[in-house]
């Protein structure tokens, strides 16, 4: 078996083998958290988690390459996303605190200072767009979904999304003109130019 | 401002950012700090359910593959750990001797050792803590090196560092207490004392009156070498306390002998009666000041009530 094979990996995980859900773990676990946090979740952790308990549970009747794993993987989280949210909206939760999520504990100031101020910057800018904008962005940054995955995702037309991903990227392009925060990684790309 | 090319839009949303026009700068730092802020080098910790679903040994070493060649991430995008904290500054000097230590030669480190024994046997020495024995070698040593000096330094009686006074006509030095300053003391009487009531208020409560304690009265818990004095002098001033209680008391009784005769002094007072005019009777005192039998009585309830049944 190669694991670095997809075609076998996913034939494996479809019959179950232990080793081939976690291959796929490993590899595409983070991508879903990444989105998941990027878009407001506040259990993020587990909601990877029962993204990926349903797509293990119903991987046997999943036929496709790679991309369209990815598609059918980012599919289910945004519907668990929905789901989060909506159970938020309806029953505010108290989040108990973790050490892991307590921004206030940090290993420099200076560093925290200045990691924060990008960070929220960037969430600042993300929050700033309309949820559809955030949704194809986002699902292009993190699943390296294509236009046509994405509009797959949604259910909505390519157009659509194209249409989305233009506008949100002139929005952010608009708001980042005025950036009070001139972060770690403008420096790097102002380096490499 | 121009807008973004299909092109463009693929360049910056794939990682291409350097690629891109560079007035595009902006949204390319954006979306780079996007994928640090939110994009975790290692999946998170699978919940019960899934775990039976993977294989933890394989798991494991996936994970330490990727901690070991993903790129460091800044720290906004991992999880805030606790550092760890500087060293004390008693752990720094610890280390410092340590090393200064290990940095001697074996002459110097055995000629330390034998200088530090020797303080500690001198000091034990002059606290007089060394066995019998050896104290006493230690004594004759002492008294040897140094003419003059005192070594017995076996603990004595009087270890309390009280001055005692000698005169004992002097007033007795009693430092009070802390307790003894902060709380009224009640004065323990005399067994005079207790046959012989203090004067008091008739409405008032001995028991929660506040005895103003003699400065100069050793208290019970003093434990100096001035007791004994101190309870004397406390002694003699309770016998003078005594004696003038028992003048006014004698003045008491005696004008109460003067009220006696009066038969309506006996007369109950829960009803207040009128003047009564006493006609002829001369056993009957009058009272040229309008005053009733009441005030009359209450005139003489402080001084009547006062001798106790010792006394009589």
């Amino acid at each position: 078996m190669d694991p670095d094979d997809f075609g076998e990996v996913l034939t494996a995980a479809q019959s179950g083998t232990p080793w081939a859900c976690t291959e796929l773990w490993v590899r595409y676990a983070p991508r879903v958290t990444a989105f998941l946090r990027a878009r407001g979740s506040h259990e993020s952790e587990d909601l990877t988690s029962d993204v990926f308990l349903t797509v293990f549970k119903n991987l046997h009747a999943f036929c496709g390459d790679e991309s369209g794993f990815r598609a059918y993987l980012f599919t289910i989280a945004r519907r668990r996303l929905i789901d989060e949210l909506r159970r938020r909206s309806r029953r505010p939760t108290q989040d108990e605190w973790s050490e892991a999520a307590d921004t206030r504990r940090t290993s420099s100031a200076e560093d925290h200072a200045l990691d924060q101020a990008g960070t929220a910057w960037a969430r600042d800018m993300i929050d700033s767009l309309s949820p559809d904008q955030r949704d194809v962005l986002l699902l292009r940054i993190f699943g390296d979904l294509t236009v046509e995955q994405v509009a797959e995702v949604l259910g909505k037309p390519e157009g659509a999304v194209k249409a989305l991903q233009r506008r949100g990227l002139a929005a952010l392009r608009r708001k980042g003109a005025h950036n009070p925060y001139p972060s770690g990684p403008a420096e790097r790309w102002q380096g490499v130019r | 401002m121009q807008r973004f090319t299909n092109d463009e839009i693929d360049a910056l949303l794939t990682q291409q950012t350097p690629s891109v026009r560079g007035g595009d700068a902006e949204v390319a730092s954006l979306i780079a700090d996007l994928r640090h802020a939110f994009h975790p080098t290692t999946p998170p910790a699978p919940t019960a359910e899934l775990a039976a679903y993977l294989d933890p040994t394989l798991l494991a070493a996936r994970l330490a593959d990727n901690a070991a060649t993903a790129p460091i991430p800044t720290p906004a995008a991992q999880p805030s750990v606790p550092t760890r904290s500087a060293p004390s500054q008693h752990t720094v000097r610890t280390r410092r001797l340590v090393v200064w230590l290990s940095g001697l030669g074996l002459a110097g480190q055995v000629g330390l050792g034998a200088t530090a024994a020797v303080a500690a046997v001198a000091g034990a020495g002059a606290a007089g803590a060394l066995p019998d024995p050896a104290q006493t070698v230690f004594n004759e040593v002492v008294a040897t090196l140094v003419p003059g000096a005192d070594t017995d330094t076996s603990p004595s009686d009087s270890s309390d560092d009280t001055p005692v006074l000698e005169d004992s006509s002097a007033p007795a030095l009693v430092t009070p207490t802390e307790d003894e300053t902060n709380k009224p003391h009640r004065h323990k009487p005399t067994p005079d004392e207790q046959n012989t009531p203090a004067k008091q208020h008739p409405d008032s409560d001995s028991e929660t009156q506040p005895v103003v304690r003699n400065p100069q009265a050793p208290s019970d818990d003093d434990d100096t070498g001035v007791e004994d004095e101190a309870e004397e002098q406390a002694e003699d001033q309770a016998q003078e306390q005594a004696d003038e209680m028992d003048d006014t008391r004698d003045a008491a009784e005696d004008q109460a002998d003067t009220t006696a005769d009066d038969p309506d002094a006996d007369a109950p007072t829960d009803t207040v009666d009128p003047p009564e005019t006493t006609g002829g009777d001369p056993s009957v005192v009058q009272n040229p000041d309008e005053t009733t039998a009441d005030d009359a009585l209450d005139s003489s309830v402080e001084m009547t009530a006062e001798p106790a049944a010792g006394d009589q």
